[in-house]
């Protein structure tokens, strides 16, 4: 009896796959018998004519051979040469011993990738493959020193399209509007609203017909569809110092290391061009530095329940530049705060300045970027003011000539009030963190006639809330 | 003979347990029940040794061929002459023998302290947690707390103390037969008043004349201070060797130190328990001359070379 069931539930799956196939079939049938006589997209047109020469790069461990990043790449011309993101595949710039690239086409096909040449404040790199593209992806440029050919120029508002392979799903086209130019950094990047995610870093931006207008490197994770590009010059200027027959170099530490050593020295002219800004913090004045590339927040916490008053001003830079993901650098912060003392006894107080002033540096020795810090401190004197001040330096192990530095620094003249300053400066040369520093400490001081006056709170601005700089790279 | 001879059986230790009084000698001793003195040992013989006098008229401890034999030390005799200070081993008994005569050693003095027992020493110590308690409290009051954090932190001082010197006078009463809690919880009363009090003293004098050793490096003295608590706890339950409690607490607590400095060395390169200074005193208590920017620059500038040479890898120039 049992088996009698066997060839029944046999013709039911017989008929359920029927009527699935069945199904499946009517559109696509309905399609086969109208045309698509609609015109196509630009999208779709672009996605078609520029497929081939979309790539997927990844970056894998060599020892097991697991993928340890991933990114998109697109091939420049008739040429065998890649462009991409520095930091998709940074970990092959800095560990080529433990790390390798593979780069995967629409078709599926992939290779081995050979790291060429790096522009890391651009974050900008070009790798090289084992095929040619097909001439879609055009970048015109000369050779270093002869003047490059024009670009495409860009209007806002003008549609744009990004291509990629989005948290690897699979190669996609996104579209969006050019809105100009970001110059929230220190070398500029276009502003994209349409959607650029992880994996999509390195893929080409391209206009409607088709010219290069940047490449995809970052979105806000506090915005929507805010995205950024970095212009198809700096690509062009990279290509130009880049020969499809040219041997890759050995080590690209001392190359990366000097180009972040140029970087740090137009990042400082940049922000000394002008001396810092003097803000009032009580009887206090403090150095700030506000421009395109700083911005400041200010803060008052004056609740009269309680016993002080504590208004803070801060300052950051909102670039940094990347190397690894354990390694942001060239970036510099300011941060002021001043405790004004409304109900507390002298020696309570001393604890509050004494709880600000605590944990603010520490030192490690696991970091494989940064050496320990290494500290000084002391008491002094200038101006009208007296101060504890630390200073602690950090050099970069594999970067020459590259130093992290903190300073924190705490009045020590009045019991009533106490002004605590803190620079942080990473990424620059030593003698740099020292003028830096050395024109910070002499910022601070105290107006001479007002040693008992009530405090008056200018900070720089009043925001409701201090911003949200997630800026991420994809 | 003359006069009585005593046979006592001490512990290993060297403490009498047990003195026997004999006036006639020979006094044979063993675990049969005709023996002078009997021993519950069983590694002894029925008729072990005896105490005797010799020709000479000294007075001598002989074996009577035992199995395990007499020793004074490492050396295995027949006999011995009889001194009054060493001891003799039967078996695992320890034996010494002294005669009325025996010049004792002059009266001590009382180290004990009798006087500073029960409640004078309990109270002391409850009033030095109240006052650390509430300074403690009140210093770091920034918020101006209401009276029932006050309460709440003497009471979490007191519940510690109370807890800590109940285990020592628990201790104190299994080996000396005196709990001594007062004692006990005075001298933890005194321990966290000295801890508090030179938290508060070094941050104050490393600021007033920058020092900034006595603050980076306070985990040590706040060892030695503990092993100080230690030492009294010890002594008061009784023990007797003031000397080698000594010698160890202080190997305890440079072993201590030297574990706390290299966990920091290890966890941020410096042997220092905090990176800098960070007490912030009233600008009165400043005693230390102010230095100028320059020189903060120099000592900057000075800074270079160090962190050169921490480098792991030295990379091309």
């Amino acid at each position: 009896m049992r088996f009698f069931y066997r060839p029944l539930t046999f013709a039911f799956t017989l008929m359920a796959s029927l009527g699935v196939a069945a199904q499946t079939d009517t559109p696509n049938t309905a399609t086969n018998t109208t045309p698509n006589t609609a015109p196509s997209s630009a999208a779709q047109q672009l996605y078609a004519s520029a497929q081939q020469d979309l790539l997927q790069l990844r970056v894998l461990l060599k020892n097991g051979n697991s993928q340890s990043s991933v990114g998109s790449g697109f091939l420049i011309g008739n040429s065998n040469l890649v462009v991409t993101n520095f930091h998709v595949v940074s970990q092959i710039a800095l560990e080529p011993e433990t790390y390798f690239g593979e780069y995967k086409d629409t078709s599926g096909k992939s290779g081995s990738i050979e790291l060429l040449a790096v522009d890391v404040l651009h974050d900008l790199a070009i790798v090289r493959i084992a095929r040619n593209g097909s001439g879609f992806f055009k970048v015109p440029h000369a050779s270093a020193n002869t003047e490059q050919p024009a670009l495409v120029k860009l209007h806002q508002g003008q549609h744009l399209y990004s291509l990629g392979n989005p948290l690897d799903l699979g190669f996609t086209i996104s579209e969006g509007t050019y809105n100009g130019i970001s110059t929230r950094g220190f070398s500029d990047q276009l502003m994209f609203t349409g959607a650029v995610n992880s994996g999509m870093s390195g893929g080409p931006n391209v206009t409607a017909d088709g010219q290069v207008a940047g490449v995809n490197v970052a979105h806000r994770r506090d915005g929507e569809l805010v995205s950024f590009l970095v212009p198809v010059r700096y690509v062009q200027a990279l290509l130009s110092r880049v020969t499809s027959d040219m041997a890759p170099p050995e080590d690209f530490k001392p190359i990366i290391g000097e180009q972040l050593l140029e970087h740090q020295t137009v990042m400082v002219d940049k922000l000394l061009e002008e001396p810092f800004s003097i803000k009032s913090l009580g009887p206090y004045r403090v150095p700030v530095r506000e421009s395109d590339q700083v911005r400041c927040w200010g803060n008052t916490d004056s609740s009269a329940k309680k016993a002080y008053t504590i208004a803070s001003i801060n300052c950051s830079m909102e670039s940094a530049i990347y190397v690894s993901n354990e390694m942001q650098t060239s970036h510099i912060s300011m941060h002021h705060k001043y405790a004004h003392n409304k109900k507390l006894n002298v020696m309570q107080f001393s604890q509050l300045a004494t709880n600000m002033f605590d944990g603010q540096v520490y030192s490690t020795a696991k970091s494989e970027t940064i050496t320990p810090a290494s500290c000084t401190e002391d008491f002094i004197r200038h101006n009208n003011i007296s101060l504890r001040a630390l200073v602690c330096a950090e050099a970069y192990h594999k970067f020459n000539g590259l130093y992290d530095f903190t300073l924190i620094t705490a009045s020590t003249d009045d019991s009533q009030t106490s002004l605590q300053s803190m620079i942080n400066i990473q990424g620059v040369a030593y003698d740099n963190g020292m003028k830096l520093i050395s024109l910070f400490l002499q910022g601070i001081d105290r107006a001479e006639a007002d040693k008992t006056d009530e405090p008056t709170i200018t900070p720089a601005s009043t925001p409701t809330s201090a911003p949200a700089n997630g800026e991420v790279a994809p | 003979m003359n006069q009585p001879v005593f046979i006592e059986q001490l512990t290993p230790d060297g403490e009498v347990l047990h003195r026997t009084k004999v006036t006639h000698l020979p006094a044979r001793i063993g675990r049969a029940y005709d023996n002078e003195v009997i021993l519950d040992d069983p590694h002894t013989a029925a008729h072990h040794a005896q105490v005797e006098l010799n020709q000479l008229d000294e007075l001598i401890i002989s074996d009577l061929g035992s199995y395990n034999g007499l020793a004074l030390g490492k050396n295995r005799e027949r006999f011995f002459v009889v001194d009054g200070e060493h001891i003799y081993r039967l078996g695992h008994t320890h034996l010494r023998i002294r005669t009325a005569d025996y010049p004792v050693a002059a009266e001590v003095t009382d180290s004990t302290n009798h006087h500073w027992e029960g409640w004078l020493p309990a109270l002391t110590g409850l009033l030095l947690l109240l006052m650390t308690g509430l300074l403690s409290t009140w210093l770091a009051d920034l918020n101006q707390g209401t009276l029932s954090k006050y309460l709440l932190e003497l009471v979490s001082v007191f519940g510690f103390a109370i807890g800590w010197s109940g285990v020592w006078a628990l201790f104190s009463r299994l080996f000396n037969g005196h709990a001594r809690f007062g004692r006990h919880l005075f001298i933890v009363s005194a321990g966290l008043a000295f801890l508090e009090l030179w938290e508060h003293g070094s941050g104050l004098l490393a600021y007033a004349m920058s020092w900034e050793s006595l603050q980076t490096f306070s985990a040590h003295p706040m060892i030695f201070i503990c092993a100080v608590v230690l030492y009294f706890h010890f002594i008061t339950a009784g023990n007797k060797q003031p000397k080698r409690l000594q010698l160890v607490l202080a190997a305890i607590a440079i072993l201590g130190s030297a574990i706390a400095m290299t966990k920091e060395y290890q966890a941020s390169n410096h042997l220092a328990g905090e990176l800098y200074m960070s007490n912030i005193y009233p600008p009165a208590v400043r005693i230390s001359r102010d230095h100028s920017l320059d020189e903060f620059m120099n000592d900057m500038e000075a800074l270079k070379e160090k962190v050169d040479n921490a480098r792991k890898t030295d990379p091309k120039e």
